[in-house]
């Protein structure tokens, strides 16, 4: 049966391994030399970050997203709907707002604005208290 | 007198660029992987162009290395690969080294470690004579000065299996220097 816990040398075997392990003077100079230009540079404190397809991948994200919000928001509000709208405005008695609620009742509805208009108005007329 | 860097922080250093860091992790390696490279291949200059091909691969890769606590597996993996594929591209059976280039390598070891250029023969031709199998467990283990954990890591061979060829390979390596010397078994 092999012994397994005699794991190093013998002295002498010891000694002989060590005296044939010899590494030539200025070795590690010359390693540094070679292997000193293939290491990434320190960043300098004006370069805050390096390019990598994460952080691109990120920006571009977040520009889509903040392109995504400006053009929302840049949009027409959908028309409420017409009638509801309507009734508002004909209790709040503001006739130039209601002008402009007619057109687009009629635009939705594809009706005829003049009856509509007409009817309006006169209830508005009925209603109104001046002061 | 300061204090060495622990090994992640002084990787982490390095893979950020700092040159300081970088000479340290070079010279805390450096030697002991041209030491088994060396001895492997048994050529100090190809050995010497096999190390500095190394460290310039682990420069490049460092900014991408996870230190877990296995640099030196990662490193003698990639110098034993890099090994390989020098000697199987130049087609190169490592050459006993000549007495005389042995001694200009570098300075004198201590004296309790000298040994006479016949026991330096008797070693190397030795060592040739092994098998590459065993001949690698004792270069790793004795040039490289890995441990046994890691070593198994980097063959990925059981720690068993690991300490019994060490074994096996060193009792081969002392009987066949005894039979060069012309000593007797004791």
């Amino acid at each position: 049966m092999m012994p397994m816990h005699d794991p190093e040398p013998s002295p002498r075997l010891q000694r002989l391994l060590k005296a044939s392990a010899l590494v030539p003077p200025g070795l590690s100079d010359r390693l540094v030399r070679a292997s000193l230009p293939q290491l990434p540079r320190a960043e300098s404190p004006v370069v805050l970050w390096r390019f990598s397809w994460s952080r691109f991948a990120a920006a571009a994200a977040l520009l889509l997203a903040a392109g995504l919000v400006l053009r929302w928001m840049a949009e027409p509000a959908e028309p409420e709907h017409p009638e509801y709208t309507l009734t508002m405005l004909v209790e709040s008695g503001d006739e130039s707002v209601l002008g402009e609620a007619i057109v687009n009742l009629n635009s939705a509805r594809g009706t005829g604005l003049a009856d509509l208009d007409a009817e309006m108005r006169l209830f508005l007329a009925d209603t109104r208290v001046d002061g | 007198m300061t204090q060495p860097m622990e090994t992640p922080q002084l990787l982490a250093r390095a893979a950020q660029g700092d040159p300081q860091a970088w000479r340290e992790v070079v010279e805390r390696w450096g030697p002991r992987v041209f030491a088994f490279v060396r001895s492997h291949a048994n050529d100090p200059e190809l050995a010497e162009e096999i190390v500095q091909s190394v460290f310039c691969t682990v420069a490049r890769k460092l900014p991408d290395y996870v230190e877990q606590g296995r640099f030196e597996s990662w490193l003698f993996r990639i110098a034993l690969n890099r090994l390989r594929d020098e000697m199987r591209r130049r087609k190169r059976q490592a050459r006993p080294m000549a007495a005389e280039v042995l001694a200009d390598v570098g300075p004198a070891a201590p004296a309790d470690q000298r040994a006479t250029p016949e026991e330096l023969a008797a070693l190397r031709e030795s060592m040739q004579q092994l098998g590459e199998a065993d001949r690698l467990v004792i270069d790793l283990r004795h040039q490289g000065g890995m441990g046994f954990q890691q070593m198994a890591d980097l063959l990925n061979e059981p720690l068993g299996t690991l300490l019994a060829r060490h074994h096996r390979a060193l009792r081969k390596l002392r009987d066949l220097i005894r039979r060069r010397l012309g000593e007797e078994e004791p």
